[in-house]
């Protein structure tokens, strides 16, 4: 403590708090020297720099995007009056009354969310059963029919099973899945190659937008195809080509509108 | 009443949303945290000492709502995660420089998440250690210990050095 503060050891806070510029006086003198002299260190503290030069080239840019409409505060926050936060108290107490259904029903879950949630249960719903020898499906393609039918009943909407043998995909069949809020489907295709896809849906029941573009999302080992229509959830997964998969996606989806 | 706090809070959303973006990277679930630490901010108004400094304490409620969601995520099965996800249209950098940018990117999400907060606070919201030991409610030296470890863990991960392997929690020095 009483030593010369020009000559006193360098204390790893302080290559930090060189970089941080937080270092002033004759302790900023005695650190540079300090680094001049010792290759070691003066790479370490390089090397945090252009961290931190990383970190800002890479997140400053969302300072720029300008504060979305969500983030502004409602006009008239109901909580901010007692008389709101009376009513607000009061709600929750016939809910909590009602057993609390109202609330759980509520999805506070941003759309885009929502769809990552989907794209991620069916790529892992692709992930354990594609690579599945003996029993990939629950039901085999040569009993398409009673899939169909099956399926239709669980889902609790008319499903058919698209025939993509014109594309060179064969049916390997199907299987009766757990989705977030219900029963899902995964229908199989293998190509010549042996190489399969699986086609994800489910019921679409909220008030979302019914009908969505494609959406491609890529995992580390299968990309994964998703939009929405006809009252259904869709997730093609495949560790194929994005293009052939968009492609195989475009032919699903003109099937499945000629079904209906 | 509420006017020049309102303006504070409004002026510190983009900031928020870096750091929001830099700790969750799925954007979606960046901007869910910041809104909620809004949400809470306008309903704990009250709470809020005239003198205090806002950006602050929106911080501090960002951090705390930020430990509940990594709590939540630790129990969640591990088999994928969101963050595994790339978005269609996602910036796709082919040059060198954006190459080394992804590897900080990945590399971050391999650190501990306490060594995470505090290399982010202080290297790209620059705050003063003080700052950011009364934010994350730990010893100045804490401070330290953390910054150090992230830091020197980011620097092997990003050298290549070492494997991106565990991220488990790491002793510290009291």
């Amino acid at each position: 403590m009483s030593q010369d503060p020009r000559t006193r050891p360098i204390a790893e806070d302080e290559l930090h708090a060189l970089i941080d510029r937080r270092l002033g006086g004759e302790r900023l003198a005695a650190v540079n020297d300090h680094l001049a002299a010792d290759a070691a260190d003066a790479a370490r503290v390089a090397a945090w720099k252009a961290q931190n030069a990383a970190l800002h080239a890479l997140y400053d840019p969302i300072l720029d995007e300008g504060v979305p409409a969500r983030f502004r505060r409602p006009a008239r926050p109901i909580a901010a009056t007692w008389l709101g936060r009376a009513a607000a108290a009061l709600l929750l107490l016939v809910l909590g009354g009602t057993g609390g259904y109202a609330l759980r029903g509520l999805d506070v879950r941003t759309e885009r969310t929502i769809v990552l949630q989907f794209a991620e249960r069916a790529a892992i719903a692709h992930a354990v059963y594609s690579p599945e020898v003996r029993h990939p499906v629950e039901v085999p393609g040569s009993e398409e029919a009673h899939l169909a039918q099956w399926l239709s009943r669980r889902l609790g909407t008319p499903v058919t099973v698209p025939d993509l043998q014109g594309v060179g995909f064969g049916l390997v069949g199907g299987r009766l899945l757990p989705d977030a809020k219900g029963p899902a489907a995964q229908y199989m295709y293998q190509d010549a190659a042996g190489r399969r896809v699986t086609l994800y849906l489910k019921a679409e029941t909220g008030k979302a937008k019914d009908q969505t573009e494609f959406e491609y999302l890529r995992q580390e080992r299968a990309g994964v195809l998703v939009w929405r229509d006809g009252g259904l959830g869709w997730a093609l997964a495949g560790d194929i080509d994005k293009a052939d998969l968009l492609r195989l996606g475009h032919v699903v989806y003109g099937l499945t509108q000629k079904g209906r | 009443m509420f006017g020049a706090s309102d303006k504070a809070i409004e002026e510190a959303i983009p900031r928020l949303r870096r750091y929001a973006r830099a700790l969750c990277r799925d954007a979606a679930e960046a901007d869910d945290l910041v809104q909620d630490t809004l949400e809470r901010a306008w309903s704990r108004m009250h709470l809020f000492r005239r003198e205090g400094n806002m950006r602050a304490w929106l911080f501090t409620i960002l951090h705390n709502l930020n430990a509940n969601r990594v709590r939540a995520i630790k129990t969640r099965p591990a088999l994928t995660t969101l963050a595994d996800w790339e978005a269609s249209g996602a910036i796709r950098p082919t040059q060198e420089e954006g190459v080394q940018l992804r590897g900080v990117a990945k590399a971050l999400e391999h650190l501990p998440e306490e060594q995470k907060t505090v290399l982010l606070l202080v290297g790209l919201e620059d705050m003063t250690y003080d700052q950011v030991a009364k934010i994350l409610d730990v010893p100045l030296g804490t401070v330290m210990s953390r910054l150090s470890r992230a830091r020197e863990r980011l620097r092997r991960l990003t050298s290549g050095a070492e494997a991106p392997a565990e991220t488990a929690r790491e002793g510290e020095r009291p």
